[in-house]
């Protein structure tokens, strides 16, 4: 993948377009399938009915919706509720992070938000396929999916950045030399593998990188929000 | 941006909890790009260019920074969004 920059640019219509060549386009694809795979894994343990109302929130016990009906329902403060444990999978973890450093804090508040966040990088995760697997000259993207998009290049990155044991800024340059050095045959699969998920995760950065330019370009002026 | 360092965070208890002030604080990682994260800052809080770029700054060179103050249930909710946005961040009581 040893292209030109892939540079988002604006559209007649304001969406934002981008070149990408079509078998570079089902790689990219493929691996943020991956990603959506991934948060899948996450749902709720097996035989466990996530019990919420239409406002998202936990009925009260015995009261029956049709969602519900053939459990018996715990509050969310009730200690039958199903705890969530931390992921294990790194990846999955830096996804859904914990939200308090305090154990018993985060403990609480993965069960309470962890289903909202996994959907709403789902989604926007989904955006990003959508985007690479249509079949158009140009990935586009609406202007109001646009932030999306470019978070859920972020979530792809923090996957491929975990894979890579990319921990800090040094690493970031081992796997830029990664992802441009030379095929010499000689490398194993280890490699190969690194080397190809190096080089996805430096496209996906220059991609990243213009779409926020042009989610900049479109920021209102500030609303005078408080500093903190 | 530079290696997340966490540090045992040391609480007050001069009042009780529902009290006190809550703060969001946003962790460094190493792969999130600068000008995203000062995008999220300016897009999420409506805070300036300069004070977003501030912000930014002190969560790559000192591994995190407070980027919001208030009630609890308040933080809660930016700590969720910024998750959405693919940053770290944790709520807790106010140093």
């Amino acid at each position: 993948m040893s292209t030109p920059m892939r540079e988002f640019r604006r559209g007649t219509d304001g969406s934002l377009l981008v070149r990408i060549e079509r078998r570079e386009r089902a790689v990219l694809a493929e691996v943020v399938e991956g990603v959506v795979d991934l948060l899948a894994t996450r749902d709720v343990a097996p035989g466990v009915t996530r019990p919420v109302d239409e406002a998202g929130r936990a009925p009260l016990p015995g009261h029956d919706t049709a969602d519900t009906a053939e459990i018996a329902v715990p509050r969310a403060s009730d200690d039958a509720w199903p705890v969530l444990e931390t992921p294990e999978d790194p990846a999955l973890r830096r996804l859904l992070p914990d939200a308090a450093l305090d154990p018993d804090l985060a403990a609480e508040l993965r069960r309470l938000t962890e289903a909202d966040l996994r959907e709403t990088t789902t989604h926007q995760v989904g955006l990003l396929h959508s985007a690479l697997a249509a079949e158009t000259p140009d990935v586009v993207v609406a202007v109001t999916d646009a932030r999306f998009v470019a978070a859920a290049l972020t979530d792809v990155r923090l996957v491929l950045g975990e894979r890579l044991d990319l921990h800090d800024d040094t690493d970031g340059e081992r796997l830029h030399a990664l992802a441009v050095a030379p095929d010499t045959g000689t490398v194993d699969d280890g490699e190969a593998t690194a080397r190809f998920l190096a080089a996805v995760y430096v496209v996906l950065s220059e991609l990243q990188e213009s779409l926020v330019e042009r989610l900049v370009e479109d920021l209102p002026a500030p609303r005078g929000a408080a500093a903190p | 941006m530079a290696q997340a360092k966490t540090e045992p965070v040391e609480e007050v208890d001069a009042a009780p909890t529902s009290e006190r002030a809550w703060v969001t604080v946003v962790w460094n990682d190493p792969v999130n790009l600068m000008s995203y994260v000062s995008y999220v800052f300016r897009s999420h809080f409506g805070y300036s260019a300069a004070h977003a770029e501030r912000l930014m700054r002190q969560v790559h060179e000192a591994g995190r920074a407070t980027v919001a103050r208030g009630a609890r249930e308040q933080m809660e909710a930016h700590v969720q969004a910024m998750h959405g946005f693919g940053l770290w961040a944790t709520v807790q009581v106010d140093e």
